[in-house]
């Protein structure tokens, strides 16, 4: 106690000067919350350093839930500014970061550590004399958001070159064992420069790995996963958008403690095949979402591709071999389109050959699982409300979406499955049969 | 027999009396209404604003009144949302001084009206857009608090956000 009393002298410390007092009905004395939503009109970073400028109130809510909340460093020169200003002295505004998106991060110079990938990249790489930070002050200002911006969830590389590594910052040996690694980073993307494929490098994800523990979520775009990455990084949901596969029956570190799979714009068999490759020697992995509208699982005219996909979710649904998987999510589901347009089939066929190759037997085969989600994709569309399916009202047809769960009984009843859930694209449920 | 009508009682105790349909644009109010009545409404109800004046609420029901059948999306979409401008009826009624466009602000956040709320403040956002500090301070009256030296070390601190 005796200690603050020193301190606080006179309390002149803490007297602050006057503030000014505004009429109640004021724009300056609106609730903190209206005014959010009016400056969060703007979108642009000017008109918002404009509105800072305005009045110590208005600059403090601008940082603090915009300007400073989500970051996007669109160049290697924004963030040199960003660092002079804030990462290499002390600043209290890294505290307000949320998210941090970097497009075209900085690569080290240093020639030699260029890929053979093409020899014409150079010229699109070509780091002319423009602004920025060294690559070693490029890598200590990133550790300084890592160590200091506490309430940073979300970090994003966007258009890296294959060039783009964290090479390790010579550093002493044994400071390595100081770092106090961060609990975790909620969300980590990596996307390649629009037009390339890049190969996963542990130098990828490596600075990460020194600093936490944990990422929830990682995000790959446009990737080769063929070499091994292994890293002490535990990640508990991975996405692979658009990516490939050169299968090796190598484990991957980096993936045996992950939870969730999810595939996302699947362009070739390869990236199923990563199913395989997180599975291995993963007790934990048990949920798998697919995006069900890659253009992998569509024939351009003759739309879903039944033949072949049947008998790789009968598969991935009730062998043993996969176990371990306990749910499967669908997500941009519209086969019920086919379905319901085709409906009048149901009731006319009288089929002697029976037809494995059919929605009713993918739904089948998929709802073999404990848990299967289905989430429609974010189109309306209006479906057939048959009479002999035991419609009431067959006068009109109703939107997908306003179904109702007695409805979607009706209508899946045919369909012969197990447990169930629909939902709408933004998770609203729309049926469940898996109380 | 006249339907039971929702009425509503100003900070100064002037009745407003409005079809339920007329009150239910608020949302508070709704939920109100089938809290306290859940077999629905057979009598007068009669609801206290305590913190919206009478030549507020009239107006916030002037415009509860004309959008009596609008249907609103309820569109999940924020962004799209904020594109797109004042529709030209709210902008007309909402052509008012900047006083009574906080308070129509004010009552339809605590009435929950939320296309209300969003007009509003799409408005004070269009008299801020594309001012300087300077001008800002005057069309809205407010006291520049920083010295030209903290001025200056915010656009020197915010230099790296300029950049596009």
């Amino acid at each position: 106690m005796r200690k603050y009393q020193l301190i606080g002298g006179k309390g002149k410390l803490f007297q602050r000067k006057q503030s000014i007092k505004y009429p109640d009905v004021h724009l300056h004395s609106l609730p903190v919350e209206i005014l959010l939503i009016i400056f969060g009109y703007f979108q642009d970073n000017h008109s918002l350093i404009q509105i800072s400028l305005c009045c110590k109130k208005f600059n403090q809510l601008i940082n603090k839930y915009f300007l400073y909340n989500v970051i996007v460093f669109k160049s290697t020169e924004s963030f040199y500014k960003f660092s002079m200003a804030h990462l290499l002295t002390e600043s209290s505004k890294v505290n307000y970061i949320t998210s941090i998106e970097f497009l075209k991060p900085q690569l080290h110079k240093s020639s030699n550590l260029k890929l053979n990938i093409a020899g014409s990249y150079a010229v699109e790489s070509n780091i002319n004399q423009i602004l920025q930070l060294s690559y070693n002050q490029f890598i200590s200002s990133l550790i300084n958001i890592f160590t200091h911006s506490f309430g940073l969830k979300s970090l994003s590389f966007l258009e890296i070159s294959p060039d783009f590594a964290f090479q390790t910052v010579k550093k002493n040996i044994f400071k390595k064992y100081t770092i106090k690694k961060r609990s975790e980073l909620n969300r980590v993307v990596l996307k390649s420069q629009s037009g390339w494929s890049i190969p996963l490098k542990a130098s990828h994800l490596s600075l990460l790995s020194d600093y936490f523990e944990y990422l929830n979520e990682l995000h790959l775009t446009n990737f080769i996963i063929d070499s091994p990455v292994n890293l002490p990084l535990k990640i508990r949901k991975i996405i692979f958008q658009s990516c490939s596969y050169k299968p090796k029956k190598q484990e991957f570190e980096i993936f045996t403690q992950v939870f969730t799979l999810e595939l996302k714009d699947i362009t070739n068999d390869s990236e199923l095949s990563l199913i395989d490759l997180v599975k291995l020697n993963n007790p934990n992995f048990n949920h798998l979402i697919i995006d069900i509208s890659s253009s992998i699982f569509y024939d351009n005219n003759a739309g879903f591709k039944f033949s072949k996909f049947n008998p790789f979710f009968k598969l991935l649904c009730s062998s043993s071999k996969y176990s371990s998987l306990k749910t499967i999510t669908l997500y941009n589901f519209d086969l019920f389109n086919n379905y319901f347009s085709n409906h009048d089939d149901i009731h006319s066929v009288d089929s002697w050959v029976e037809n494995l190759n059919t929605f009713d037997y993918l739904i089948k085969y998929i709802s073999n699982i404990p848990k299967l989600n289905l989430i429609l994709k974010k189109q309306k569309y209006i479906i057939k409300a048959c009479a002999k399916c035991g419609f009431k009202s067959v006068k009109q047809d109703k939107n997908i979406e306003n179904l109702t769960f007695d409805e979607w009984e009706i209508y899946l009843k045919p369909l012969n499955f197990n447990k169930i859930t629909i939902t709408k694209y933004n998770n609203d449920i729309l049926y469940t049969n898996d109380v | 027999m006249m339907s039971p009508k929702v009425i509503i009682v100003s900070s100064d105790s002037e009745k407003f009396p409005v079809e339920q349909k007329i009150a239910e644009k608020s949302i508070l109010i709704k939920n109100m209404i089938n809290d306290l009545n859940p077999d629905g409404l057979t009598e007068d109800f009669e609801i206290p604003t305590p913190n919206v004046r009478a030549n507020v609420l009239s107006k916030v029901l002037e415009w509860c009144e004309h959008h009596k059948n609008t249907v609103f999306q309820d569109d999940e979409d924020e962004d799209a949302k904020k594109s797109v401008p004042v529709e030209e009826w709210d902008r007309n009624f909402l052509k008012v001084d900047q006083e009574m466009l906080y308070e129509i602000i004010l009552a339809a956040n605590y009435l929950n009206i939320k296309p209300l709320l969003d007009s509003g403040c799409k408005m004070v956002a269009e008299m801020i857009k594309s001012k300087s500090p300077e001008e800002l301070r005057k069309t809205f009256n407010i006291v520049n608090d920083f010295s030209p030296e903290e001025e200056a070390a915010i656009r020197k601190e915010n230099e790296w956000a300029e950049d596009r």
